[in-house]
């Protein structure tokens, strides 16, 4: 009997045991969040300036809180925010691509700042566009930390040694391929494509076409865009470029790395490889087009950057977290972040200010910036994430192009099937 | 009822306890939850309650039925080869024969070797056109395979890695049934003069039913479940969704669409999958199998 009393204390102590471990960790970390305070917040690992650090580092001391972070990769990143939000343990504060601001707040995830922003000094100083980014139905869910777009990279020895320009039209950019393939190749390609689709949207994005989706219905229903895709898919199947295996956003380093070590002569990217190249790769020679599009059209390219928002639930109260914000995307911050890694940034006195008129990324995307896009940011208003890159819908076109010499007519009318029926 | 039973009641209640309470914070709390999320649908943050029209939403979609389509030739290709080489390895080393542990540890290591790691290896000795593989042909003058870039040769790809994997573990549950069958009968069968495939058909097979059911229900889970792993890192589910398997098809809508509700009924279709092939899997050992008596 005594045994059997004994057995019956164990079991109920092995079944308390991770109840009470449990309980007691969350009264702990509850205590501990009330009483000195948590700065929780996800941040992107190319994103990791020593200024940002210096900011939050202060204000977490002026206002006496720990500090914990966690940097997550965008792909690892979706996964753990959705799965906090769902289970309600989300960081007080975040860095995403300004495009996820709009699908967390159309899914009620972030807080509503709009009272904030709007009577903050510094909202008017703010590019007007960039509210766009950030914004679901009337409201503003977030401030844009980086305004960013895509360009054309290209490596200027390669351009030299075969006594050429860069192309300013799709029509020449597919002479130049033939070129640097007959006088490089095959131990240089004249251009890498991307594994998920995200760098074909600069080709595709014009003044007839700004927006992925008009008046509910896809916009990609052009002879334009139909002729785009076609020329881009002749040069996929030139065998002349790199052609990436299908991958996933964290697969786009093969390009990468093959541009930056002179193996291909043409990529589309952003600024945020500028601080890559000075820190890593200084000898390389490159310059920065507009991404070519077809002669009769007026060409646009696509927005980029993060943004930063307060998830719905955080533990912090939103005003301190939004002056966190506010400290992050100030003037004397985006200078130095500009200055530290060669970044762009969404406002009007940052453009002016004298500091960072000399550096190079400002000097190389200055005069394409204001004709970037946030071309597929109704998708996310939406809900629609597949019809745009990465997403399953758009993947299909994409990799047709890329792997297939099939009909591309064939192809974009099933897309917009697809995007149309999705959308009604 | 008397103390003695009373006490018997007890004792056998706690012994089960602990396991019942993981099962039910693990399992069953999990579970109801999942379904309770699957009849509802987010609207701007509210959860409201929609009944089954993400069932009925999930079974119009085409992607789900593609996922559905992918996953089951993945699995009954994955099971046929991985069951059958694995049987196959099982028999070769049952004699015992030279390297026989060596031989053990190179078939089994890609099992206790993290997926993700086998999944980048392969991909880089088959990526295109700069992988270790195609490096190679070039070098005989040959022209790169796109492994990844065709649907079909993606999926074989997909279904080689797979097996790959999980090979070695099937054949040392095989080994372990082989071992368990009276060397007698074997003896018997040789003096009666049969030959390798009558053993095969009329000893080793009937007697090793429960570990075969064994092993198809395993790498039908594997075929369902793990494939993700490889279908996201290798192929990104491409190309054209060729391998965009059951579970990527999830997590997209999970955790890429932030649909949780649909992603769950989803689940819940496939939890209802499961039991059913397992259902039938365990039904068919029981009417098939007579013991070794």
């Amino acid at each position: 009997m005594k045994k059997m009393k004994a057995l019956l204390l164990l079991t109920a102590v092995i079944m308390l045991l991770p109840m009470a471990l449990g309980a007691g960790g969350q009264n702990e970390a509850q205590t501990s969040a009330e009483e000195q305070g948590v700065l929780n917040y996800y941040w992107n690992p190319d994103h990791l300036y020593n200024i940002y650090d210096q900011v939050i580092n202060e204000f977490a001391l002026e206002n006496g809180y720990a500090v914990s972070s966690q940097i997550l990769n965008w792909g690892e990143f979706q996964t753990k925010i959705t799965a906090d939000f769902a289970a309600g343990t989300v960081p007080d504060l975040i860095e995403v691509p300004s495009p996820w601001i709009a699908g967390f707040a159309a899914k009620g995830f972030l807080e509503d700042l709009t009272e904030q922003i709007t009577s903050h000094p510094s909202y008017e100083d703010f590019f007007e566009s960039t509210w766009t980014e950030v914004s679901y139905g009337e409201s503003l869910y977030g401030m844009k930390l980086h305004h960013t777009c895509f360009g054309l990279f290209y490596n200027k020895d390669h351009f030299a040694d075969v006594g050429i320009s860069p192309p300013e039209t799709l029509e020449e950019m597919v002479e130049v391929i033939d070129i640097i393939d007959r006088e490089l190749g095959p131990d240089i390609q004249a251009f890498g494509f991307d594994p998920t689709g995200q760098y074909l949207i600069p080709f595709l994005a014009s003044e007839e076409t700004p927006y992925l989706i008009e008046d509910g219905k896809s916009a990609l229903d052009t002879p334009v865009v139909r002729k785009t895709i076609k020329t881009l898919q002749g040069a996929a199947n030139s065998g002349k470029v790199f052609v990436p295996d299908p991958g996933s956003e964290d697969t786009r380093g093969d390009v990468r790395i093959l541009f930056l070590t002179g193996k291909i002569s043409m990529m589309i990217s952003g600024p945020w490889e500028i601080g890559n190249i000075k820190n890593n790769y200084p000898d390389l020679n490159y310059g920065l087009v507009m991404v070519p599009h077809l002669a009769e059209v007026k060409p646009l390219t696509l927005t980029a950057g993060t943004g930063l928002a307060i998830p719905k639930g955080s533990k912090l109260p939103v005003d301190k977290t939004f002056e966190l914000m506010t400290r992050l995307t100030s003037v004397n911050t985006e200078v130095a972040a500009t200055l530290e890694a060669g970044m762009l940034m969404p406002r009007a006195s940052w453009a002016a200010d004298p500091r960072v008129a000399e550096e190079k990324a400002v000097q190389l995307f200055g005069k394409i910036l204001p004709y970037a896009t946030p071309f597929d940011i109704d998708v996310q208003k939406v809900g629609l994430p597949e019809i745009t890159w990465g997403g399953t819908v758009f993947t299909k076109l994409y990799q047709k192009m890329l792997y297939t010499d099939k009909s591309m007519d064939a192809a974009l009318d099933e897309y917009i099937k697809e995007t149309n029926r999705l959308l009604n | 009822m008397n103390r003695e039973k009373v006490n018997r009641y007890v004792f056998g209640y706690s012994c089960i306890a602990p396991a019942f309470f993981f099962f039910l914070m693990f399992f069953l709390i999990p579970l109801i939850k999942g379904i309770i999320v699957s009849l509802q649908r987010n609207v701007g943050g509210r959860m409201i309650f929609v009944a089954f029209k993400n069932y009925v939403n999930i079974f119009t979609d085409p992607e789900f039925w593609n996922s559905l389509k992918v996953s089951v030739i993945f699995t009954i290709f994955f099971i046929i080869l991985s069951a059958g080489l694995g049987l196959l390895l099982s028999l070769y080393l049952k004699e015992r024969r030279r390297y026989y542990l060596f031989i053990v540890a190179a078939f089994f290591i890609p099992y206790i070797s993290t997926p993700v790691i086998g999944a980048l290896v392969w991909k880089n000795i088959l990526a295109d056109p700069y992988g270790i593989f195609n490096t190679f042909i070039g070098l005989l003058g040959l022209s790169p395979v796109s492994w990844f870039k065709d649907p079909v040769l993606a999926m074989m790809s997909l279904i080689i890695i797979q097996v790959w994997y999980t090979m070695g573990y099937n054949a040392i549950l095989f080994l372990a049934g082989l071992q368990a069958i009276p060397e007698s009968y074997f003896e018997a069968s040789d003096l009666e003069g049969a030959s390798f495939f009558q053993k095969l058909r009329y000893i080793i097979l009937p007697l090793l039913i429960p570990t075969l059911v064994f092993v198809i229900t395993i790498s039908t889970l594997y075929g369902f479940v793990n494939s993700y792993v490889l279908a996201k890192l290798i192929t990104n589910n491409g190309p054209f969704q060729a391998t965009n398997v059951m579970m990527s098809f999830i997590f997209d809508l999970g955790f890429n669409r932030f649909d949780l509700p649909r992603a769950n009924a989803a689940t819940m279709v496939i939890f209802v999958l499961f039991v059913f092939l397992a259902f039938i899997q365990f039904r068919y050992q029981n009417r098939n199998y007579h013991g070794l008596d």
